[in-house]
């Protein structure tokens, strides 16, 4: 850096306008996230002070204990369609990635002839809208018999290329002599799987067991066609038909509902940004 | 199609010729196309102006990203419920907002045949923008700082370092999040489906939300499959411009 | 352990958990399960009626699920009956569902059953009602449901206008305006709902020409839609359609005459078993009843309301006994529990008629109505209720009126291309459908 930078009211003027711009961006922020403050004001007021306006974001009379009761325990117990979302999450978080860990080292540290070329294929299959898959899978799962069944929910994202890709793209930044040490030592190719590329691959695994959470946990198109009988509804299925219930009448209510739907995410996320923010980066720049 | 395997019934390519006289689905393709020529830009650009300011021109970076980002992991149910109740046209806050500043007659919103699929272009716009500003964030990241120390020395700065040093070096990038966009935009169901159900009028449908609606609504497995590989085919063209397009264009150091 | 075993465990327990699981609750199932899909709203006397039909039957259980009767609700539905849920009884609103229904093969004729027993739909409901395709017997309409203006009679009062016991379009129209007003910053429109004159015109069949084609380049059909917009734009007396849009409010209306947002509603009298419910619907004044205004005076119309809300029996039902059971129960006891007109001629009308009126709370009914105007406008005995026979295309016909009628409504094209449009679409899809 040269010494121009250092001449006394450039560095002000540089420090004023990051400092004006940080203000900025956080005012900006917080507009971005006005729907959501919105939500959670609205689910803690009473029905006819919803639509006040100017609008009160803190609410000057609290009924947040009746309208989340009334989501929790009413009619339709938010608690059953957690319960179908974790299940369909855990189910799908393991399952895909077990699988995907253990076609991503194929991919990535075998050699075997037409490697590449099935790589590509798995790279293909993630252009192709998923809309496509619904009616072919519709009518296969019906004739599978799961129709209506969680199975048919957890399934498609039980195996899924992205994951492939996303460890397959770690993996390769995994030094070749670990595991050229570990076979001299008599590892077979599991042992170097699993002793040497999964310690090492940890928070590849964490992003995509992350990203896997939070897109299973938001899928709503697969629950919608998949599934029929409310008991195995998951929570944005859950929430729809909340919605319908209670219509336009009585809009503290839903946003309580979109609020606890919301909320476990929300958690996850702020808990788990790092971890979240790599993988999707990881793909953005490997892609 | 309905009776299962056995019941199939071979039309040829019947379906595939009664889908431009349908205009169920020259309406969504329209509301496709329209959607995403202005969506995907609009998106990209803001994008890119908030990743650069988030990149090392303001203080504390992360907390303002965190707050961009958290639209895209709410589920779009929940963010739906949400909107509907902001764009309500008469009580909703977004158009009393309006009224204070003096519009009088604020757009219906999702009530109005033009401005429904408007309201739903702006809902997408805020969900992405922290998706997109994370991506470029990182392209932006992996920028070597000689270049720019070059470009410092040779006195390069703001737009034109912008645009002969920071773009090229992002076009990897920006053409990734070009190719998930438009996939992306092309695969717009939930909001319709539960906000407008393609409407008001056909306003707001779509191809996904058609091909739901034809598949499960009317029972014509065999129409919606059709409309299904229209999509593919729209998808995959503009998948092959961007991928000779990147071979040619982007650069690699 | 070694990593690798934990994991492969960990799978197995997973998939042992989620397959056994289900299985035990299937190995609990000792009865027959009827499942029954309806759209209720609410579930006010369902679960006293399905107590008991239990007890009558003892082996058989019903597990009642709704669904929303609008479009999403209904294609759920569907989407659950196209793969072979064990759906046994469901409920259809409105003829072109019915008749879709019945073309995909989701519907059970009724016919043996019906003559197992002795008996005669049109013995026992009338010749007045759809009941299927091809003369099989696909559902069987559980309600007379004719339509009528229900007011809120302070309104009136206030407005220092008589009810009028008949009237024609013009005079509506002017009564419509002098009830809309401001209440604080609410509005209160004078009405909401359609005055459907084509249909009370043509009657059977309105959609249909004897030719094959569309029906909709009738003047009716016009007049039915310039009216509608002229009284929300040019008389503003009624309620807006964007707002019905913004507010989803197609299914259920009904609150806005409670709510004082309407003075008037046209609708169907399912609705006033809910207005009994004072304690979900709140109000003061009573309710009267008008018949709905006529183009001419002295010339008879239908009304366009139907005989509906058909019971059906799914074609993929494994308990066609029981369910057979459940649905004579349904049509001759469930308007004991909840308040509705049957149709079936051995239900007890009379008591439904004092449950409808009077609520589940035992309201005096006379403090909720008018009741002389109920009996006089719901049971003119000069009334035609409309039915269809023809169904060509139905469901898809309606979705045509609806998509095109909201643009128009909503402004986005002239009443000229509403006719044009809707009349070519039509014959399109009525020709597509042969």
């Amino acid at each position: 850096m040269g010494f121009l930078n250092y001449h006394p009211s450039r560095l002000t003027k540089s420090f004023l306008k990051k400092g004006f711009l940080t203000i900025f961006m956080y005012a900006v922020g917080i507009v971005m996230l006005l729907p959501f403050i919105w939500m959670i004001s609205s689910s803690l007021k009473y029905e006819v002070d919803v639509f006040k306006f100017p609008i009160e974001w803190i609410p000057r009379r609290f009924n947040a204990v009746a309208n989340y009761t009334a989501v929790w325990a009413g009619r339709y117990p938010f608690g059953m369609f957690y319960l179908n979302s974790i299940k369909v999450l855990v189910l799908r978080v393991t399952s895909d990635l077990v699988t995907s860990a253990l076609a991503a080292y194929g991919f990535a540290r075998l050699r075997f002839k037409g490697r590449d070329v099935i790589f590509l294929l798995y790279l293909g299959s993630m252009m192709i809208p998923h809309q496509m898959l619904f009616i072919p899978r519709f009518v296969m799962f019906r004739w599978l018999g799961i129709y209506n069944t969680l199975w048919a929910v957890a399934l498609p994202g039980m195996f899924t290329a992205f994951g492939v890709f996303l460890l397959r793209q770690y993996f390769i930044t995994i030094p070749f002599e670990l595991s050229e040490a570990a076979r001299i030592d008599g590892a077979n190719e599991f042992q170097i799987f699993s002793r040497v590329i999964v310690p090492l691959a940890k928070p590849a695994l964490a992003s995509l067991a992350i990203l896997t959470s939070v897109w299973s946990w938001n899928d709503y198109q697969g629950p919608l066609i998949m599934l029929s009988d409310i008991k195995l509804y998951t929570i944005p299925l859950g929430l729809t038909t909340y919605m319908d219930e209670h219509g336009t009448q009585q809009v503290s209510l839903i946003m309580a509902a979109a609020t606890s739907a919301i909320l476990p995410m929300l958690l996850i996320f702020l808990a788990a940004q790092k971890h979240f923010v790599r993988g999707i980066a990881t793909a953005g720049l490997k892609g | 199609m309905i009776s299962g395997i056995g019941g199939l019934r071979y039309v040829g390519l019947q379906n595939y010729r009664d889908l431009p006289l349908d205009v169920w689905f020259t309406d969504s393709l329209k509301n496709n196309l329209v959607y995403t020529l202005v969506v995907i830009p609009t998106s990209l650009i803001i994008s890119l102006f908030v990743a650069l300011v988030l990149n090392d021109k303001i203080f504390a970076p992360k907390p303002v990203r965190t707050m961009f980002f958290i639209p895209y992991i709410a589920n779009i149910v929940a963010v739906s419920a949400v909107w509907m109740a902001l764009y309500h046209p008469k009580y909703g806050p977004i158009n009393a907002f309006l009224r204070t500043i003096g519009i009088d007659n604020p757009p219906e919103w999702l009530a109005s045949t033009t401005w429904a699929l408007p309201a739903i272009m702006i809902m997408n716009i805020w969900g992405g923008l922290g998706y997109n500003s994370v991506i470029y964030l990182a392209g932006l990241q992996t920028i070597p700082k000689e270049l720019y120390e070059a470009a410092e020395i040779d006195g390069v700065n703001g737009w034109t370092r912008l645009r002969h040093v920071t773009l090229p070096m992002l076009t990897p990038t920006i053409f990734f999040l070009l190719i998930t966009g438009i996939i992306g935009s092309f695969q717009l169901f939930g909001q319709v489906n539960i906000m407008t159900q393609g409407g008001p009028g056909r306003a707001t449908t779509v191809l996904a939300y058609y091909m739901y609606v034809s598949g499960f609504r009317y029972f014509q497995m065999g129409y919606a499959a059709s409309i299904a590989w229209v999509l593919f085919g729209i998808v995959f063209i503009v998948t092959l411009f961007q991928w000779r397009g990147q071979k040619r264009w982007t650069e690699y150091l | 352990m070694k990593n690798s075993m934990k994991v492969a465990l960990s799978l197995v327990i997973i998939t042992v958990l989620f397959t056994a699981l289900p299985a035990l609750a299937i190995a609990a199932e000792q009865v027959t399960t009827l499942r029954v899909w309806t759209g209720l709203a609410f579930d006010n006397g369902l679960p006293e009626f399905v107590e008991a039909f239990e007890a009558e039957n003892p082996g058989i259980k019903v597990e009642h699920t709704r669904y929303m009767n609008d479009d999403a609700g209904n294609t759920k539905l569907e989407t659950a009956l196209l793969a072979g849920e064990p759906i046994d009884v469901y409920f259809s609103y409105g003829v072109p569902r019915l008749a879709k229904r019945a073309e995909a093969g989701l519907a059970r004729d009724l016919t043996p059953f019906l003559k197992q027993d002795g008996l005669s739909v049109e013995e026992m409901v009338g010749t007045d009602a759809f009941y299927g395709l091809d003369g099989k017997i696909h559902g069987i309409p559980a309600v007379i449901e004719p339509t009528v203006i229900m007011a809120n009679e302070d309104a009136f009062i206030e407005a220092g206008i008589p009810v009028p016991t008949e009237w024609t379009i013009d005079e509506f129209r002017e009564v419509a305006k002098k009830l809309t007003k401001q209440i604080g910053t609410k509005t209160r429109y004078g009405v909401y709902g359609d005055v459907d004159l084509a249909r009370m015109g043509l009657g059977v069949n309105y959609w249909y020409k004897e030719d094959g084609t569309s029906n909709f380049d009738h003047p009716l059909f016009r007049q039915t839609w310039q009216l509608a917009y002229d009284m929300m734009f040019k008389d503003k007396s009624r309620f807006p359609h964007s707002e019905v849009l913004a507010r989803n409010l197609r299914v259920y209306p009904q609150d806005l005459l409670i709510n004082e947002e309407v003075a008037m509603m046209v609708g169907g009298t399912w609705m006033v078993s809910l207005f009994s419910q004072l304690d979900r619907y709140p109000r003061d004044w009573r309710i009267v009843f008008l018949p709905l205004p006529v183009p001419e005076r002295g010339k008879s119309y239908f009304n366009p309301g139907t005989k509906g809300q058909h019971i059906v029996m799914s074609s993929k039902s494994q308990n066609e006994e029981a369910a057979w059971k459940f649905m004579k129960y349904w049509l001759t006891h469930f308007s004991d529990y909840r308040g509705r007109i049957p149709s079936w001629k051995d239900a007890d009308r009379n008591k439904a008629i004092s449950l409808l009126l009077s609520g589940r709370s035992g309201e005096d009914p006379e403090k909720l109505y008018d009741v002389e105007s109920f009996h006089r406008v719901v049971f003119d005995p000069s009334m035609k209720v409309s039915y269809d026979t023809i169904t060509t295309a139905a469901a898809m016909i309606a979705q045509i009126v609806q998509e095109e009628t909201d643009i128009f409504y909503t402004g986005g094209q002239t009443i000229d291309q509403l006719v044009r449009t809707i009349k070519r679409r039509a014959d399109a899809a009525i020709r597509r459908a042969r």
